[in-house]
This record gives structure tokens, sequence and C-alpha cells, in this order.
């Protein structure tokens, strides 16, 4: 229980974590506090992290059922990164945002990922100005040292990425950047993040106000993640992390031919990945398993992605997790590690000091057990619902400690959590119970 | 129909918009008409459901869209304001042309949408969403599947839903596909939008107004119903009568009077354009090809076409091109597949080479007929049978000829077949399924009830069928599980929902091959329930079912012994109890009705005659020979319910275009079969179902659990509790 006795808590941490955790969403900050088990994975992820940080790259698909924290992992490994000096970039996928589209839904998730760039300095995202400008500040620095031209060391920064495709008119949004900073005109630098953004849609309006003849499309969607990847290296960053969550949107696309394209995308990827074919940056693709194994609309039905996404056989047959895999699966919590969530939740709650503990160990296992109880081992599938209910007995605790803990875990109302895409009208589960555990 | 107050004192004319004022100076009227006037209020407070029934060419579209283009024109919306369905793709050519100016005197912009319409109009409606679109329900099925997000934002200030022709559409596939894509298009929206029905003069205006939006009860409809007069109808029956002669082997319909009505036709269609009704594709190939070949002998070019769903589609769409081009003179020779939603334009008449089932679809081919302003014209073309010592009882009371009288007499007093409601659209629930979870990608089984059924038109469905429902379609790949428990598109599901012929939901029947002893003896198409042991007449021969393949398509035959039929269920198309009834008054008034030709009325006269030699006003039933005849005088699912509880007695029964032969029944065996069976444990719907072969009609029924197929059917084709009441009506002459 080595969790338990950490150090103290900042209050601000502790209120983004608890906020976050009573509506049901992966905390931003603070997840460290109450992350449990996991290790090997880490391991695995701060080796890519590491290999990222030197110039090469990583792919990993994280697998995961239902409600096995997905997300949660996602974000921790997102945290890690920026702090060890990467930029992490990350969205969900949907109807709307995915790898490869012609009618605007690549550009649509290109500018979420940018909307949601962060670093260490700007964990909260919209970090694209502030890595522009450290870009800046970097190449001034230079310059000072070497005694060369600012202008000079921005070209020859750059240089490099014009070999890319669009890197050139990369390069010239960076000089307007550069020319509104240095003449305050606002709207031109504006202009120049709204560009690298994604958020230009036609071509003429890029021409009139930057100068530039093409913008970011469908087409330039991962392209233009490349650039970006080298360019925050020249930043003075380490790399660039791209977090992609809710993959089985992919899956759940109900046109073969366009499935299908964004499982070439992803194929594009994971070869440029292994064959270094990037330089600096890391794709962590979350999924569920059907996303993934699914023969007939998985990733596997794509032939190419199945022969490199197999498992390793070997590790199968020796009954080992092969941690190096492509495909990292991760399994739901065991009812331990739940334990040791809600003692680290606990521990959050009180600011990380034991004497401020709301609930004793045996209120714990009470709790667990009441759940267990109240809608079978389904629990441990979500524990998203048992974790908000936990935190809000502990707001109540808080409020009013004369409250008998005891009474207040006996009418903990727990529902087993419905998921749709299709948004519901009335509150869900009502009436009808034959059809909401409706199995085919 | 100008004979109102002048424009100038019309209280509903100084509510509309000045554009639209300006509009109708324009036009030169000096008068809105009763409809117009009526429908100001209610539509302009758009607050409730809106029914207007009036004829053609009276004034409909304009009642509608004159206060609905004054609200849009006073409150412009930052999107589509008005959503028109049609469900004709031409109607919607003509309603754009129609309405195009009055939109531009109020500054509104007016989109036509479908197949045809051309890319750029589309693009241009995306870009910048505004005023009205026009839509066929199948076009607006593609938008939410496929545009659901721009749906959303474009029809988010929707005020009104037009639904043109919606006499069309009551209680077919496709009227509840369009009642489910409402529901699905409020749901999206999240609001609830007014309903206006322009429906051609119905009997029963209070049930239109239910079928507009039959979950909620309660929120009764304003109706507004025109009092002009309708356009002028010209009707002629003729009559044929088919001497008695023994059918050749191969049953070839070569006799003369065959002959006698394709010459008949020929004189009188040949030079303008005409639709002829035969009730089966045979008949059809048959007309089509003798006419043709007449237009041969006499080196004319060939103006007549068959049309039937069994063509090859580019043949059926050359002739409806050439229809609604109307260049040339045309006449389509075919089966009920023209009375459904396909754009022919209007035609001079429309003759009918067999007898019609109901007033509905004889209102609906009459439609076709009668251009602009001109009478319209329909010729039925008659035969009976020659009565000898064997003839069945509807040959020797002329049941074709006095079907024909009580329909057209039906018509004419504007009555309607109300359309069955509490009935199971299985097929159109498993399409809707599809079209929900395509949609949205994923979407819970207890969340589709909810929309689809408690919400939706699928009142009648039960979570456990839906269950059971969902399960089939699970089993064929059609829907798959997520681990999150969603129901997501199968592999087939997806290349279904993928393919563009997804978007409609009515079909054509499947062609049945029929076989005996091994042999091939042809084709049928099954558009009814089938039974083993139900006799069917193929090639001029009655056969009885041995079994029924439902994956190869076969149906087993072994002869039937000769004599009258046992179990013998009528046609698919069933007939009416009020046109039974209608009937029987025109059998006792014995009036013959003006429009008959002189062998028609010979043949009216006999079956009068033959009605009161039987007595059958005073009583229900009577022997003949060995068989007992029972005339219930009631439409065709109650019959096929009375056929089945008497053949649950033990005795072989039929139902032979509305009586009930008994075989080698005395009318005391019948008596005590009946009050035994009353004494008894009564049959079940339950019961009823089991009995049926539930073999797959509509599109999608294959995914269709058997076992509620057989409920939809034995809903569909059977009335038990008619049945039951009639034989508690009839107690007396049990004694």
């Amino acid at each position: 229980m080595e969790q338990v006795k950490k150090k103290r808590i900042r209050p601000r941490e502790r209120d983004a974590v608890i906020q976050s955790l009573r509506a049901g969403v992966t905390p931003r900050a603070g997840i460290q506090h109450i992350q449990v088990g996991r290790r090997r994975e880490i391991e695995a992820m701060l080796k890519d992290i590491e290999r990222i940080g030197d110039g090469g790259t990583a792919f990993r698909l994280i697998i995961g059922a239902y409600g096995s924290g997905k997300s949660f992992f996602l974000q921790l490994v997102r945290l890690i990164a920026q702090e060890k000096g990467l930029v992490t970039v990350h969205a969900d996928l949907s109807p709307d945002r995915r790898l490869h589209a012609t009618g605007g839904q690549a550009r649509g998730l290109f500018a979420e990922l940018m909307k949601n760039a962060a670093t260490r300095a700007k964990p909260a995202g919209n970090a694209l100005p502030s890595i522009v400008e450290r870009f800046l500040t970097e190449a001034a620095k230079e310059a000072d040292q070497t005694g060369s031209e600012v202008e000079a060391v921005i070209h020859q920064r750059l240089e490099h990425l014009s070999e890319l495709v669009g890197g050139y008119d990369f390069a010239k949004v960076i000089a307007a950047y550069r020319e509104g900073h240095e003449t305050d005109n606002h709207q031109l630098t504006n202009d120049a993040v709204r560009w690298l953004r994604g958020e230009f849609s036609t071509k003429t309006d890029a021409r009139k106000q930057l100068g530039v003849r093409v913008i970011i499309d469908d087409a330039r969607f991962y392209d233009q993640l490349k650039l970006l990847s080298l360019f925050v290296r020249q930043a003075g960053y380490k790399g660039l992390l791209v977090n992609l969550d809710e993959m089985v949107n992919l899956y759940k696309l109900n046109n073969k031919k366009a499935r299908e394209s964004n499982y070439e995308q992803i194929l594009r990827m994971l070869n440029d990945s292994l064959q270094g074919g990037s330089e600096g940056l890391g794709f962590l693709m979350g999924g569920t398993p059907e996303f993934l194994l699914d023969p007939r609309k998985g990733l596997y039905s794509y032939e190419a992605l199945q022969s490199r996404l197999a498992e390793n056989r070997f590790a199968n047959q020796a009954g080992v997790v092969d941690y190096s895999a492509t495909a990292l699966h991760l399994a739901n919590l065991t009812p331990e590690e739940l334990y040791l969530l809600l003692c680290n939740i606990r521990h959050v709650f009180a600011a990380g000091d034991p004497a401020n503990y709301l609930l004793p160990d045996e209120a714990l296992t009470q709790f667990l057990s009441h759940c267990a109880n109240r809608i079978g081992e389904a629990y441990f599938r979500t524990p998203r619902n048992t974790i908000k209910a936990f935190v809000d007995l502990l707001s109540l605790l808080e409020q009013d400690q004369q409250l008998d803990w005891g009474e207040l875990i006996g009418r903990v109302e727990l529902k087993p959590e419905l998921q749709s895409d299709m948004p519901d009208s009335t509150p869900a589960g009502q009436g009808d119970d034959e059809l909401s555990s409706f199995q085919l | 129909m100008n004979s109102a107050a002048s424009n100038s004192n019309s209280a509903a004319f100084a509510r509309l918009h000045r554009g639209v004022q300006r509009w109708i100076w324009g036009q030169g009227w000096t008068a809105l008409r009763d409809i117009q006037e009526a429908a100001v209020n209610p539509l302009l407070a758009g607050d409730r459901d809106v029914v207007i029934s009036a004829a053609t060419a009276s004034g409909k579209t304009e009642a509608a869209f004159l206060p609905i283009c004054s609200r849009l024109a006073e409150e412009p919306a930052e999107g589509i304001g008005v959503l028109y369905i049609s469900p004709l793709k031409a109607l919607i050519t003509d309603q754009h042309r129609r309405l195009e100016s009055l939109c531009e005197h109020v500054g509104l912009q007016i989109t036509p949408w479908h197949g045809d319409v051309p890319k750029s109009l589309k693009t241009k409606l995306r870009r910048r969403p505004r005023g009205i679109l026009l839509i066929t329900p199948e076009s607006l099925e593609s938008l939410l599947i496929h545009q659901m997000g721009w749906l959303k934002t474009a029809f988010a200030p929707l005020r009104y839903i037009v639904i043109d022709e919606f006499h069309a559409f009551i209680g077919s596939e496709r009227g509840c596909q369009l009642l489910s894509l409402l529901t699905r298009l409020g749901f999206l929206l999240d609001k609830e939008v007014p309903r206006v029905a322009l429906s051609a003069t119905l009997g029963d205006l209070v049930m239109v107004g239910k079928c507009l939006r039959p979950a909620e009860a309660g929120c009764e409809p304003a109706v507004i119903e025109s009092a002009a007069l309708k356009s002028s109808l010209k009707i002629q029956l003729r009559g044929y009568l088919i001497p008695d002669r023994p059918h050749d082997e191969d049953d070839n319909p070569v006799d003369t009077v065959q002959n006698q009505i394709v010459a008949d036709l020929f004189s009188i269609l040949r030079g303008k354009s005409h639709l002829v009704f035969a009730n089966s594709r045979r008949w059809t190939e048959y007309f089509a090809a003798e006419l043709a070949d007449r237009c041969a002998v006499h080196a004319l070019p060939n103006e007549f076409f068959p049309h039937h769903g069994n063509l090859a589609k580019e043949l059926r769409e050359q002739l409806e091109a050439r229809l609604l081009e109307g260049r040339l003179p045309t006449t389509a020779v075919c089966t009920m597949t023209l009375e459904l939603g396909i754009d022919i334009g209007s035609v001079d008449s429309v003759a009918q080479v067999a007898a019609p089932h109901s007033v509905a679809s004889l209102r609906q081919r009459l439609g076709r007929s009668g251009r602009r302003g001109e009478a319209a014209v329909l010729r039925l073309f008659i035969k009976e049978q020659e009565v000898t010592a064997d003839s069945g009882a509807a040959d020797r009371l002329r049941f074709h000829t006095m079907r024909c009288a009580a329909l057209i007499s039906l018509l004419l007093k504007k009555w309607y077949e109300p359309p069955l409601t509490g009935l199971n659209h299985f097929s159109t629930l498993v399409h809707q399924v599809l079209a929900v979870i395509g949609q949205y990608g994923g979407a819970r089984a207890d969340q589709l009830h909810r929309l689809l059924c408690a919400r939706g038109p699928f009142q009648e469905t039960e979570p456990a069928a839906f269950a059971a429902l969902l399960r089939s379609m699970g089993e064929d790949e059609l829907i798959s599980q997520t681990h999150d428990g969603q129901l997501v598109l199968g592999v087939k599901g997806e290349n279904l929902v993928g393919h563009y012929s997804f978007f409609s939901v009515f079909k054509t029947p499947e062609e049945y091959r029929l076989e005996a002893g091994g042999k091939v003896l042809g084709t049928v198409p099954v558009d009814g329930p089938l039974l083993v042991d139900q006799i069917i007449i193929f090639a001029g021969k009655r056969w009885r079912i041995e079994s029924v393949d439902d994956e190869k398509k076969v149906i087993t035959l072994t002869k039937a012994k000769g004599g009258s039929p046992p179990l013998f269920l009528g046609d698919p198309l069933l007939v009416h109890d009020r046109v039974r009834q209608e009937m029987f008054a025109l059998f006792e008034s014995g009036e013959c009705p003006v429009y008959f030709d002189a062998v028609a009325r010979d043949h009216f006269e006999e079956a009068v005659s033959g009605f009161r030699e039987w007595e059958l006003a005073d009583r229900p039933w009577l022997v003949s020979g060995a068989n007992l005849w029972v005339f219930p005088w009631l439409g065709d699912r109650v019959v096929n319910a009375l056929a089945i509880l008497v053949t649950e007695q033990g005795f072989q029964a039929g139902n032979d275009d509305g009586i009930l032969e008994v075989r080698n029944c005395s009318e005391a065996a019948f008596k005590q079969a009946i009050k035994t069976h009353l004494a008894g444990p009564r049959l079940t719907k339950k019961d009823l179902a089991a009995r049926l072969e539930g073999s797959p009609i509509e599109k999608y029924d294959k995914w269709v659990p058997k076992s509620l197929r057989q409920q939809s059917q034995s809903g569909h084709f059977f009335d038990l509790e008619g049945a039951y009441q009639w034989l508690e009506r009839k107690t007396d002459f049990l004694r």
C-alpha cells in the first residue's frame, strides 16, 4: 500500500481531481495521485516516450474493453510525456472526426488535435502560439550566441522542414507569424495560428490573409502532423505525442470504403513509424477489442494491418504479456486494484493527510461489497460509476461529518452504465428492462 | 368557384403577408377559395396539425403555402423553415414550378431535392440552407443516414412539415416509413413540428388525422375540407359472357371473349394515352402482346406496352418516361405497380380488364386519368362465366359485376377504405432499425424500441417481439453487438444500408416456383399468406399445396380432386366489409346502374333474380348439392377467418369471393358444428397465426422471425373477432 503514504497534494490539484471524477471524466491534472496498477504498461510507455525524445518514433494501440480505463491511461501517458518535454495533442474520434475523409472530417480531427495541443507549461491545451513563440525565442537566442541574423537562423531551422510535403508553406506561415509579432500586427499572428490549427476552410482566404496557396485540408492531415513533429523539435521540445481515443468510431463507419481508407491511413502511420519515415513522432490510439479484432469490420479485416498487429504467438504460448507489442491490451481492474483506487481517492480527498480521512478502511470494503451486491460484477467493468458514487459519498461526509457512513453506503444507488451513440430522450433504462440489458 | 367575397373584405386575406397578397393580385384571382380561406388561421398560428382535403386541382397547395409563406416572410428563419414531402418526384418538379413565383414575391428560397435534381442545386442548399425544401421520403431517409449533422443545424428552425398526397401513404409500408422518418426527425431536432397533410377527399377525415400522428392520442388536427364539387367522372361498365367450354390443356386464353375484349380495347384506346389495369402479370403480358400484334397487323406503330414488376427495369423506365413526356400516344398495360409512386403524368382514360378490389385502389387509378380540367374516364371490361349446373355461387350471382357496381357506388359516395390499423409492419421495422443504427453509428436496443415503437409508428410491437426481431437480425449478421452492449451494423447490414436501393421500403412480390410431381409448372408471385392444404388455381387447374420452401422459393403441389374448392383463401387483395354490404344493398334494391352496357345489364338482372330466388335477403346460408354456401356479406378478412373456424370443425371450407363454401356438409351438420364450436373454447389469434406458413412477403420479411411473420399476416388477412361477431348475430338461424 505504498501509494497511500504519498506526499501532500496541492489544493488546486485536489479540487480538479474531485470535480472531474464527480463529472465522470478523466482528470486532466493530478491524475498520478489516483493511478493504480499498470506498472509494466507505464514502463513500456516511458520507453516509447524516451525513444520519441531521441528523435525516434512510436506507435501503439491501447486496446481494452469498455471501462477498462483506456482514456485514463492515455491521459496519464500524456501527462508523463509533457513532463518529459514532449508536446502532446489529443482528440476523440467521432463521426465528424476521422483520419481520412473527403468531407472535412479529417480537417475536423486535425483542428481538434491542435486545439488540445499541450506542453508542460501549458497543460490545459491551446499551446500552439506558445510553441511558435518558443521557436522564435530559441532562434533569437541562437542568433545572439552565434552573432548571426535571426532571419538566417529561422531560415536555416525551417529548411529542414521544406523538404517535406507542405513544408514550404509551413515555413511561410511561421514567417508571417514573426512578421505580425515584430510589427504588432495581431491580426496576422492570429491568422497564422488559425492556419496552423487547420481552421482556414478556403484557399482564397489563406492567400488573402497570409499569402500561402494551400490550406490544411483532409488530404494533408498526416503530413501536417509530421511537419509539426519536426517543428516542435526545432522549437526545443523533445517531440510530439499524438493521442487518439475512441477509435471504435472508425469501426462503426457504415461505409466500407470510408472505413478502409481510414485503416489505410493507420497503416501508413504504422509503416512510417516502423521504417523511420517520421521523426520525433508517436501515436497512441485507444480502442475497444472489436475495433482491433473483428475480422469483418475491425483493423484485422485489413490484411496488411492484421499481419503487422498480430499478437506475439510465443508470448501467448508462454502465457506472458509482451509489453513491446504494437497492440497493448489493458485488462480490467481487479477488485484489489479497485480497492487501491478508492484508497487513493480518499487520500486525495484528505489533501494527502491521513489524519483527515473521512472513512476508515472497513468502509471501503463495505462500499465495494455493496456495489457488488447491487449490480454484480458489472461494476468492475464500469468503474466510472462506482468512483462517481464514492466521490459523492465522500462529499456528503465532508459537509457533515456527523453522518453515519454505514447507513449512507446502504443508500448508494448504482445503475449499470449504458453506452450509446444515439442520444437518450427520457432518462435511460426506464421501464423496458427486457431491452436495456438486451443481448443478441 | 370565384363567387366568394372579394379580396378587399376577406379577413383571411388581410392576415397574409404583403408579398403574398401581391402575388395573389398578380394571379388575377378575385377571391380565395373556401379551403384557402379556412386554412389561413390555423396555419398562421402554427401550433397544431392540419389536414386539408380537396379534389385535385382545387388549390390545396396554395391553401397550405399562402399562409406558410406569409409566416416565413414575416419571421425569416436562419435555416430551412418548411419541409414538403411528396410521394412522387414528378410532383416535386411540378410543385416547384408552381410555388417558385410565390416564393420569389416574398424572397423565399425553394429547393427541390430527389435523385434527379442537379448536384449544383443541392450544394447550394447545403452551403446556405434556407426556405422551403421539397423532398421524397426516400431522399429524406438518405439525408438522415448520411447527413445527420447538417440536417440538425439546417432544420433547426423548421416550422412546418407538409405532406402531399397523404392518402397515398396511409396504411402502406411507405406510409409507415414516412411516419417513422417524421418521428426520427422530431427526435433529432428535439421538437415537434406541426404536420400539414394535403389529401384527396376521403371519407373519414378524423381517421386521417389519427394516421398523421398515431403515437399521440388526443391531439386532434384541424380539418379543412372543400365544399366545392369534384371534377366530373365518366364511367362505363362493359359486360362480357364467357361461354361454357372446357379449357384446353394449357389454358391458353384464346377464346372468343378475350379476342372481343382485345378488339374493343384496340378500337377504343388507340391514338391516345391510357392505362389498362389487369390484375396479374400473365394477363398484362397477354393483353400487351395481343394489342401490339394488332398494331402490327394494321401496319401501325406500336403504342401498347406491358408494365409489371418482373419486367426489366430499363423497359419499365422507358415506358414511364414515354408516358411522362406525353408526346406519343402510349398505353401501358399494367398491374398495381403503376398504382404506387411512379411518375407517369396523367392519361386520358383508365381501363380495368378485371374487377378491382377496393375503392382506394380504384380511386388511385382513376387519379391518373383526367388531364387538367377534363373529366376522368373509367372503363371496366368485366367477364362473367356462363352459368352451368356446377357453377359456383359467386358466378351465379355475377359477383364480379356486382362488386364493380358496389365499388363505384361507394366511390361516388366518397367513401374510402380506412387503413387497417393495429397492424405490425415488421418488415418496415427491420428497415427502420437498420436506418437508425446507420444514422447514429450505434444504438441500444431499449433506445431503438423507445424511439420507433413507443414514440414512432410501430406501436403494436411489444419489447419481447422487438427483442426476437433483433435476434433474428443478429443471426443473419444484419446487426452485431459491441462489448458495451450497443448494436452496430453487421457486415450484411452495412451492405444493405450502403446500397442505394435501401432507402425505399416497398418492393414487388417475390416469385415462387410451382412444382408438381417433380415437374415445374411455372411461377407465381406470392403476396398473400400460404397454408398447407390451401387450394390454388394455376394453369386452369386446382392444386393443393403440399409444402412451401421459403429458402428455395418453391411451392410443391398435388392435383386437387375435382369439384368445388375446399380451403381456398381468396385473393391477397382484400375486399372490405363495407363493399360487400354495398353489394348486398344493390342486390336488395335491384336497380341497375345507368353506366352498364346491355350485356352488363343482363348480368345484373341474372344476379338479382338469383338473389331473390335463393331468398338471400333473409337467409345467411343455403345448401346446393352436397355443399353449403354461407353468405356473410362481409369482407374477406372475416370470411377467411370463418373458413379457418369451419375447417377447425373438420370440414373443408374456403372463401370464394366472399362466399364461404363448405364441402360435403348438410345444414344440420353445419349448425351443429358451429354450435359446438361456440360453446367450446374459442380460437385465439395465436392459434390462428400458428396455422399460417408465414412466408416472406414484404421487402425485409426474410429477417423477421417466422412467428412474427405469422402474427403479422394473421392480423393482415384474418378478422377473427369479426367472424365470431357474425356467428353470434346469426344464432337465430342455428336453432
